[in-house]
């Protein structure tokens, strides 16, 4: 205010030293309430001193509490203005001394020239206006100018009231902000609503975007790329695929499929290599690390359906060469684990269909040519097919339950190895990550065995050995599973039955065998129980928020300067 | 877990909101074209279906495959106060053998979407992804050339942040807040609730778009 902020003037009534109209300013002193105006004012003073103190110590402040505080002290002070300038006309201001602070401003303050660049304005206007007109007499001149005057000044207030009535139309007007508008009439909402369900029910829940599958089949598509190389030709077989509905496809060539085993009666560079190639770097060490002596990608005769036998235990070599690669398997994620287990069966009945080659010899001229089958090799789906084989003669059905039996027990044998060597390997290490990567092999020799009494269907005759001989085996594969208990508790049991079980079972090597392993289980019980007490560390973290820094600060930062219409343009795109 | 919003937004409006969260969101612009597989699975996989989403990025010079699973929301009387829908949801990189891997599974193609626009990314509290998005069908099976969008004339706004279940309130109140930003081109809401357009949309797409000179 300015009586303020100059302090050391004084407020004296116009005109002469001595204050003779005094009874005139009664009435305008009765205006003026002075004490009401110093009240406002102060309360003024102390509003706005606050707004400052939460500008200063408020953290999170949003613009519409800023905006609604500076519109109430604006308010407050406009009225302020009001009230006081009638009264302010009254009175003239002057300085009563002249000390070292208002000297240097008091002239400037106290006179009334123009700065010279206003002073060459008004000259020239001056010039502009009155040459026209300086011929005439005085009254023409003035009237002249009193009509430009109100020419202008009509121009003016038409275009005020032009955009009065255009403020309220948008709703600008008012300090409130702008007011919910209809524009939108009822024809477009209504059109604009039902494509919004449309649009909704299709991304959450698919409504519309369904077509019946007779249509589907009936389209022969091309390819975009990134399927071309993933999904199956029309050509492969589709005995042994469950595929899903609508997989139809062009005659785009396709990569042999993951998996895919074939043998043939040379050894050559195996398929294997060429299609883990596509998937993932520790398939492809697995198909390094297996022995070169690997079948080649001859079509399709001596396929797996056609040779009905039981390819699906894993042959010695294989396992050894499939635990040196394991423990940087295990490095990727679990979500591949069953991929690689794919890759790790194909593998071993590759190497099964191999060592059977000699005696299928025969078969082979005999075979008729198959049609190209693209076999995911799960072990539910390909015995199905094998049993349906109805070539297979007998005498070489006979020779392949030999050769079953004894990979059988070759596989015994090799298991109680390999549980020796995961032990000193646990011994040393003792990560999580071995862990997994015995179970995980013994979830694919579980299985193996599991499925192998589906295998033998056409064999039942000699089944009945080989089941028993499961029985101890699937036995200790769930004890080193389910915990540290279990197994200890199943080792003791078996560990007292273990002198009558060497003698009773001397002409069963494989109950031996079992008994072996099971007091190895018990040591291996004490590893799982301390890998297992790690296990929560190994998980994956699925997502982490990160830590918090002060980040509502740079937010309101940015939103300061966007929001309070200085947006920055938009690069040129 | 995940709290997610949606909105729609009519075409001519959605450069305005590309400028508005090019400012908001410090121009991390990423562009969205995603073939979206909904897989169902089938009979051999148990009495209850569950449901797959794959989704192959088509956006960069390989194809990204990833897999998604979409879990149900979170309900009960504290959700219905949240202005957010907090569902439960898992995902993961697969590599792009993953549908023959599916479909060997038993999974059947139930439908498939093309999705098309961009997405920004930006941190506030936890990190928040907007994707703003056409959807289109494709009439023929996989034949992406030839999609459709649904509706040519609204596109589609999601808005969602990952969340635990011990911070998902505070998740859902950093998207509520940042929803208020955008208050002025476009509703959001919970996925299955209609909001229709905002009125004032034309005028604030106005704005964002003019390049006049502020002073």
């Amino acid at each position: 205010m300015a009586t303020q902020a100059q302090g050391q003037h004084m407020l004296q009534p116009q005109g002469q030293s001595q204050p003779p109209g005094k009874e005139s300013l009664a009435p305008v002193l009765q205006q003026l309430n002075l004490a009401s105006l110093r009240t406002r004012t102060q309360d003024l003073h102390n509003a706005i001193g606050r707004i400052l103190h939460t500008f200063h110590t408020n953290p999170s402040l949003k613009w519409s509490e800023v905006l609604g505080q500076f519109a109430m002290v604006n308010v407050e002070l406009l009225n302020l203005i009001d009230d006081v300038k009638p009264i302010l006309k009254m009175f003239v201001v002057y300085p009563k001394t002249v000390n070292a602070e208002n000297a240097p401003i008091l002239p400037i303050m106290l006179s009334s020239k123009l700065l010279p660049e206003m002073e060459a304005e008004e000259a020239t206007l001056k010039d502009k206006i009155l040459s026209n007109i300086s011929n005439f007499s005085m009254t023409a001149q003035s009237e002249n100018l009193q009509r430009q005057i109100e020419s202008v000044r009509s121009a003016c207030d038409l275009a005020e009231k032009v955009i009065t009535e255009a403020r309220k139309v948008y709703g600008l007007g008012t300090r409130q902000g702008p007011v919910a508008l209809a524009t939108l009439d009822k024809l477009n909402v209504a059109r604009i609503a039902e494509q919004e369900k449309q649009l909704r029910v299709a991304t959450n829940y698919g409504e519309g975007l369904r077509s019946s599958s007779s249509e589907q089949q009936q389209q022969t598509t091309v390819l975009p790329p990134h399927l071309a190389s993933v999904l199956p030709t029309p050509g492969d077989g589709r005995t042994g695929f469950p595929d899903g509905g609508f997989v139809k496809t062009s005659a785009a060539p396709v990569l042999p499929p993951t998996g895919l085993v074939r043998s043939a009666a040379t050894p050559q560079q195996s398929s294997v290599p060429q299609v883990t190639a596509r998937v993932q770097t520790p398939s492809q060490q697995i198909a390094a690390g297996v022995s070169a002596a690997s079948p080649s990608p001859a079509p399709f005769v001596n396929s797996p359906r056609s040779t009905g036998t039981n390819f699906n235990v894993p042959s010695p070599q294989q396992q050894q060469a499939q635990q040196s690669q394991l423990a940087y398997l295990q490095k990727m994620r679990n979500q591949q684990n069953l991929v690689r287990q794919q890759q790790q069966q194909q593998q071993q009945q590759a190497h099964l269909q191999q060592q059977q080659q000699q005696q299928q010899q025969q078969q082979q001229q005999q075979q008729l040519r198959r049609p190209a089958t693209p076999p995911i090799p799960q072990v539910g789906v390909q015995p199905q097919a094998q049993v349906a084989q109805p070539l297979l003669h007998q005498q070489q059905q006979q020779k392949l339950h030999h050769l079953q039996q004894q990979l059988q027990q070759h596989q015994a044998q090799q298991q109680q190895a390999q549980i020796q060597q995961q032990l000193q390997a646990q011994q040393d290490r003792h990560s999580l990550q071995h862990l997994q990567a015995q179970q995980q092999q013994q979830q694919n020799l579980q299985q193996l065995q599991t499925a192998s009494p589906m295998i033998t269907s056409n064999t039942l005759q000699q089944g009945n050995q080989v089941r028993p001989q499961m029985g101890p085996l699937a036995n200790s594969m769930t004890s080193l599973y389910g915990g540290g208990t279990n197994s200890l508790l199943t080792s003791n049991m078996f560990q007292q039955g273990n002198m009558s079980t060497n003698q009773i079972s001397a002409n069963q090597p494989q109950r031996n065998v079992s008994s072996q392993m099971l007091t190895d289980s018990m040591y291996i019980g004490a590893g799982t129980q301390m890998a297992q007490g790690t296990s929560t560390l190994g998980l994956p973290m699925q997502q982490q928020l990160g830590n918090q820094p002060n980040y509502m600060n740079m937010f309101n930062n940015a939103t300061q300067s966007n929001f309070g219409q200085n947006r920055q343009q938009p690069p040129p795109s | 877990m995940e709290c997610i919003v949606q909105g729609i937004l009519e075409t001519q409006y959605v450069d305005a909101l590309e400028v508005l969260l090019q400012g908001l969101c410090g121009g991390l612009r990423e562009t969205l074209k995603v073939h979206e597989f909904y897989l169902k699975s089938g009979n051999n996989m148990g009495s209850v279906s569950s449901e797959l989403n794959l989704c192959c990025s088509l956006s960069g010079p390989q194809p990204v495959w990833t897999v998604r699973h979409v879990g149900g929301p979170m309900r009960g009387a504290a959700s219905d106060q949240l202005s957010a829908l907090v569902r439960s949801i898992f995902e993961a990189d697969i590599s792009n053998n993953g549908l023959r891997f599916l479909y060997a599974l038993g999974y059947k193609l139930d439908y498939e979407i093309l999705r098309t626009g961009f997405s920004f990314c930006f941190q506030r509290v936890v990190p928040i992804t907007v994707k703003v998005s056409c959807i289109c069908r494709l009439p023929k099976l996989h034949a992406i050339d030839e999609a459709v969008p649904v509706t040519p004339t609204l596109y589609l706004v999601e808005v969602f942040a990952p969340a635990s279940a011990d911070n998902y309130a505070e998740v859902v109140a950093a998207i509520s807040s940042f929803a208020e930003f955008l208050a002025p081109l476009l509703h959001l809401s919970k996925p299955g609730v209609f909001t229709g357009v905002v009125p004032t949309a034309a005028t604030a797409a106005a704005s964002l778009i003019s390049r006049a000179a502020l002073k």
